[in-house]
C-alpha cells in the first residue's frame, strides 16, 4: 500500500532530522531553535502517525513532543538524562517504524520507555519515582470500529462532521481516526458545500452500539453509520491464498524540475523520431541521417537525465554515523569528532543504501582499532580528541568515499605476524607493505587478538571488500604508521550502466566492464601452461580461466583463441574466450530473483541486435580461477 | 466575511474559512483561474469541515503537497483532527 | 449476492498434450516463442531469458518444472507472460513456455472441484483445482506454489 509507503519515507526522514538536532543540542549555538526543531519532528511525526492509526507511535512521539515542550517553556531542562532518553525515544521509534515496513499488524511500545518519557516531562526525572500501581481494574470494554460516511448536505444543514466525531470519541477510550477525502469529486464537479468526508473511528468502550450510533442521530437519513469490531479481530472469511499482501512501495524524492526536463527530452523524441520516420519513409537518406542523429543524441541525454532521477546526496548517510561515533566513544572512553566532508555528493540512491553496511563496518573498525586512547595519543604528541573524517567525490564516474582517522594506522609487523601464524603466507615470505597491508582483505583474517565487542561480529574486511565489489567497486587502504589510516572506497556513480567490452564465446556475445581490462593477447599455444591455468605475459605468470568451460558453453574450441587480461584487486587474471568483439557501452539489466544464485555473471544487457548478453562478474571468476590455479599447483 | 487574496502561489486568508464562506473563497479563485500552492494562515480565525475539505481540494491539485503557514492553534487542531496535520509547517 | 459464483476469466492453454488453465488476472501478456537466451550453469526449468521490449524476462519451461521433460518447441509454442509479486523486488514477469494457447474461457465455482488425492499428471500441491469445460478437464494451476521464487532459484544452483 503506497500510503504506508508515504508515512514510512516521512517517519524515516522526520527521525534522522530529529536525531541529528538531539545529536547537535549540546553544541547548538542556538539550543532554542534546536528545541523547536526537534518538537517539530516528533509533532509531525505524531500527527502522521496518528492519520495512519499506529499507536504506538503516536505515544512515543507524544512522550517526546510533551518533553520538549516542557523544556520549550523551561519548565524542564534538558540534560544529560533527557538527551539520553530522547534518544531511546527516537530508537524506539525507528524501531517501530520498522516494524510497520516489514508489515507488522501489532505494534508493541516499550512501555517502561514511555512511563520514563512522562517522568521526565512532569519533571520527575532525578527522582526515580516508581511507576505507580496500575490502577482500579477497568469495566469490561471492547474494542470498537466505527466507520461513517458523512451524507452531502450535511454541512449545509449546519453540521459540522468533526464535531460528530469528538463527540463519538468521547464515548471511548484509546480513540484513533482516520479521515478519508478520497470520495471528494474532481474540481469540475466538487461543490465545496457538500460533504464528502468518511472517517474510521476505533476505541474502546463500554457504550453498546446503540449508544455509539445515536451520537449520530441528528443525520442520521444522510449519513451511514457501520460499527463492528476492529478487522485484526474479526473472523476473516477464508480467501484464496493468491492474495498476497504487496508490501510498501520504495518511494523516492525528486526534483521537480528534473522530472520536468525528462519530460521535455521526451517531448523532444517523440517530434524527432517522427521526423525521423516521415524522412525515412520519402527515402531521403540526408535528412533520415540528421533525424537519426537528432534522435540518438536525445536518447542519450534522456537517459543521463532519467538516471540523475535516482540521485541523491550522501550526506543523509553520513549523518548516521554522528550518532554511531557518539555512543563507540562514549563506550571505548576515546574522545573522537567526526567531520563530514562532500554530504552534497550525490550517486545513485540503489548504490547508497548499499554503501551502510561497509562504511558502519570500516568506521566501527577505525574507532575501535585506529583510533587510540586520549592518553595515548598524548603521549604521541597528538591532540587528545581524534578526528574521524567521512568525505566524498566525484572522480571519472566513480564516487569516491573516504573514511579517514587519524590514529595509529596498521601495524604491519602485527598482520604479517597474524597472516603467518594462520597460514595465509608462507612464514619466509617477504612483502612490500601495500602488500601487507592486503592481507586484511584475505578471508579468515581478523587482525584483534580478541574479538571485541565492536568489530568483532564475525565480519571482516573480505565482507567489505566483497559487497563494494558487488557494487563494480574497489576498496583500498592507505595507512601511515603513527598518523592513520584511509580507507578509500570507490563505487560507480550508478549501476544501470556500464562501459563494456564485448566478447564472443561460442554462438554468444559477453561483456566484460573495461575498467577491469587491463589488455588483450592472443593465447599462445602452449600446451604445458594450459595444464597449469597459466600462461606467460613478458614474463609475469598468470593464470588464466576459459569461459567456455567456466560456463560450459557446448562447441568447439576454434583454432585461435584470444586473452583478455583483467585485473581485480591487484591480481591479474585471464579470461580465455573466442573473439574480441569492442568496446561499446551496456544497459544492465538485472535477472531478477530467479537467478539469485549464478555464478560469474554480473547482469544481463541488450545488445545491438535485440538479443541479451551477459555481463561476467569479473571479481567472482578471478576468484574461482585463482584458488583453481592454486588447487592445481599444489 | 472572508477575505481571499492571491498572491503567486500565496494565498491569504483572513476571516473564518467555514460552510458559509467557502463558496466565496472557492469561486473567488476560480475567477482568478489561481491555483496556490502554499496558504498563509496568518488572519484565519477558523476552520470548519468545509473549510478543511475545500483546502484538501486545493492540495490535490499540487499532488497532496500544500503548506500552511502562521496557522493558529485552533486552526491547527482542526486540520489534525481532519488527517491533515503535515501540511502544517508551523 | 455470493460472488465466488461470479464467472472469473481464465486463459486455457495446452503443454504436452494436457490442458491447464490461469487466471487471467495474472497475466500480462502472451507472446510467440523464437527461442530464449540460455542462462550458463541453470537448470532445464529455467529455459533462458527473453528481450521483451527492453525487459530481460525469465522463461520457465513448465514442462520441465513438473518434472517431464523439456517442452517440445513448434510454431505453436507461446511464452504466457505473467506476473507474480515478489517480497523484495516487487512485480516480477515470468515467462512460462506452453505448447499452445487455447482460449480464454469463463469459469465459475460450480465447475470446479477440488484436485483429487492422488492420480494426477502433475504434483498435488501445483493444482487449485479440477475445472469441467466443453467436456474435458482442465487443470488450474496454483501459481504461488508453480512460481514460487526461492524454489525456481534454489533449484537454479549449479547441479555440483
Amino acid at each position: 500500500m503506497s500510503g504506508h509507503g508515504v508515512f514510512i519515507e516521512e517517519a524515516r526522514e522526520l527521525l534522522a532530522r530529529m536525531e541529528s538536532s538531539l545529536q547537535g543540542f549540546g553544541d547548538a549555538s542556538d539550543p532554542q531553535e534546536v528545541l523547536h526543531e526537534v518538537f517539530r519532528a516528533a509533532h509531525t511525526l505524531k500527527g502522521a502517525a496518528g492519520v495512519f492509526g499506529f499507536d504506538a507511535i503516536v505515544q512515543f512521539a507524544h512522550g517526546a513532543e510533551a518533553l520538549l515542550d516542557k523544556a520549550r517553556d523551561g519548565v524542564v531542562q534538558l540534560g544529560t538524562v533527557e538527551i539520553e532518553t530522547l534518544l531511546a525515544a527516537h530508537d524506539e521509534l525507528v524501531r517501530l517504524v520498522e516494524a510497520v515496513e516489514a508489515g507488522a499488524e501489532v505494534l508493541e511500545g516499550d512501555g517502561a520507555l514511555a512511563q520514563r518519557l512522562l517522568e521526565l516531562s512532569e519533571g520527575r526525572a532525578r527522582k526515580a519515582k516508581k511507576a505507580k500501581a496500575p490502577k482500579k481494574k477497568a469495566p469490561p470494554t471492547q474494542r470498537r470500529l466505527v466507520e461513517v460516511r458523512f451524507g452531502a448536505p450535511v454541512m449545509k444543514e449546519g453540521f459540522d462532521p468533526l464535531d460528530f466525531l469528538h463527540c463519538l470519541e468521547q464515548c471511548g477510550r484509546n480513540a484513533t481516526r482516520v479521515c478519508d477525502w478520497s470520495a471528494v469529486p474532481p474540481d469540475a464537479t466538487y461543490d465545496p458545500e457538500q460533504c464528502f468526508l468518511r472517517a474510521t473511528v476505533e476505541l474502546d468502550t463500554e457504550a453498546s452500539d446503540e449508544v455509539l450510533r445515536s451520537v449520530f442521530d441528528f443525520i442520521l437519513d444522510s449519513t451511514t453509520v457501520t460499527i463492528g469490531a476492529p478487522p485484526a479481530k474479526a473472523a476473516e472469511p477464508e480467501k484464496p491464498k493468491q492474495k498476497e499482501e504487496a508490501p510498501a512501495e520504495k518511494l523516492v524524492k525528486v526534483p521537480a524540475t528534473r522530472l520536468d526536463m525528462l519530460i521535455d527530452l521526451v517531448g523532444e523524441l517523440v517530434i524527432a523520431s517522427a521526423a525521423s520516420e516521415a524522412a525515412t519513409t520519402r527515402a531521403d537518406a540526408l535528412a533520415a541521417r540528421e533525424a537519426q542523429a537528432t534522435v540518438t543524441h536525445l536518447v542519450s541525454t534522456i537517459r543521463d537525465t532519467a538516471l540523475s532521477l535516482r540521485m541523491v546526496p550522501i550526506g543523509e548517510t553520513f549523518s548516521r554515523f554522528h550518532r554511531l561515533v557518539r555512543d563507540v566513544s562514549k563506550q571505548l572512553s576515546k574522545d573522537i569528532a567526526l567531520e563530514v566532508k562532500g554530504a552534497e555528493t550525490e550517486l545513485d540512491k540503489s548504490i547508497v543504501e548499499r554503501l551502510v553496511d561497509p562504511l558502519t563496518h570500516i568506521v566501527r573498525n577505525s574507532l575501535d582499532h585506529g583510533v587510540e586512547t586520549p592518553d595515548a595519543r598524548v603521549a604521541a604528541g597528538k591532540p587528545a580528541k581524534a578526528t574521524l573524517t567521512l568525505s566524498a567525490f566525484h572522480e571519472g564516474g566513480s564516487i569516491v568515499v573516504d573514511v579517514r582517522d587519524d590514529g595509529r594506522g596498521l601495524d604491519r609487523p602485527r598482520i604479517l605476524r597474524k597472516a603467518i601464524e594462520k597460514r595465509l603466507v608462507p612464514s619466509d615470505v617477504q612483502l612490500s607493505d601495500e602488500a601487507i597491508d592486503e592481507l586484511i582483505f584475505v578471508p579468515g583474517f581478523s587482525s584483534v587478538d580478541q574479538v571485541s565487542e565492536l568489530s568483532g561480529r564475525g565480519v571482516g574486511m573480505d565482507v567489505v571488500r566483497r559487497s563494494i565489489e558487488d557494487l563494480r567497486g574497489t576498496v583500498q587502504v592507505l595507512s601511515t604508521t603513527g598518523k592513520g589510516l584511509t580507507v578509500r572506497l570507490r563505487v560507480p556513480l550508478t549501476l544501470a550502466i556500464i562501459d563494456g567490452f564485448q566478447v564472443g564465446v561460442g554462438t554468444r556475445t559477453w561483456v566484460v566492464p573495461l575498467k577491469v581490462v587491463h589488455e588483450c593477447v592472443d593465447l599462445p599455444v602452449v600446451l604445458e601452461s594450459e595444464l597449469h591455468h597459466r600462461l606467460d605475459l613478458r614474463g609475469e605468470v598468470v593464470p588464466f580461466v576459459r569461459l567456455r568451460d567456466f560456463f560450459s558453453v557446448s562447441g568447439e574450441r576454434p583454432s585461435r583463441e584470444c586473452v583478455v587480461v583483467v585485473e581485480d584487486g591487484g591480481r591479474r587474471v585471464g579470461l580465455v574466450v573466442d573473439r574480441l568483439l569492442g568496446a561499446s557501452q551496456a544497459v544492465i539489466k538485472p535477472l531478477g530473483p530467479l537467478f539469485q544464485n549464478m555464478e560469474g555473471i554480473g547482469g544481463a544487457t541488450l545488445l545491438g541486435t535485440g538479443e541479451v548478453g551477459f555481463v561476467v562478474d569479473v571479481a567472482q571468476v578471478v576468484r574461482r580461477a585463482t584458488s583453481l590455479a592454486h588447487r592445481v599447483s599444489a | 466575511m472572508l477575505k481571499v487574496d492571491v498572491d503567486g502561489s500565496l494565498l491569504r486568508l483572513e476571516g473564518r474559512l467555514d460552510v458559509r464562506s467557502v463558496m466565496h473563497a472557492h469561486q473567488t479563485l476560480q475567477q482568478l483561474g489561481a491555483s496556490p500552492g502554499r496558504l498563509d494562515a496568518r488572519g484565519l480565525e477558523g476552520l470548519d469541515t468545509a473549510g478543511a475539505q475545500w483546502l484538501f481540494v486545493l492540495a490535490r491539485r499540487h499532488g497532496g503537497s500544500f503548506e500552511i503557514l502562521n496557522a493558529s492553534k485552533p486552526v491547527v487542531a482542526t486540520l489534525t483532527a481532519a488527517g491533515f496535520e503535515r501540511w502544517v509547517v508551523r | 449476492m455470493d460472488l465466488t459464483a461470479a464467472p472469473r476469466p481464465h486463459l486455457w492453454f495446452q503443454l504436452g498434450g494436457e490442458a491447464y488453465a490461469v487466471e487471467v488476472s495474472a497475466v500480462r501478456e502472451i507472446i510467440e516463442y523464437h527461442g530464449s537466451t540460455e542462462v550458463p550453469l541453470m537448470p532445464p526449468h529455467l529455459k533462458g531469458v527473453i528481450n521483451l521490449r527492453g525487459r530481460v524476462v525469465p522463461v520457465v519451461d513448465l514442462s520441465s518444472r513438473f518434472g517431464r521433460g523439456a517442452t517440445e518447441v513448434t510454431r505453436r509454442t507461446s511464452v504466457v507472460i505473467l506476473e507474480r509479486h515478489h517480497a523484495t523486488l516487487g512485480l516480477q514477469a515470468i515467462g512460462v513456455l506452453v505448447s499452445a494457447v487455447t482460449e480464454v474461457i469463463e469459469l465459475t465455482e460450480s465447475q470446479i472441484e477440488r484436485p483429487p488425492a492422488f492420480g494426477a499428471a502433475i504434483r498435488e500441491r501445483f493444482i487449485a483445482g479440477i475445472a469441467r469445460h466443453a467436456s474435458r478437464l482442465i487443470v488450474m494451476l496454483d501459481l504461488a506454489e508453480v512460481l514460487a521464487f526461492d524454489e525456481l532459484a534454489a533449484l537454479g544452483t549449479k547441479a555440483a
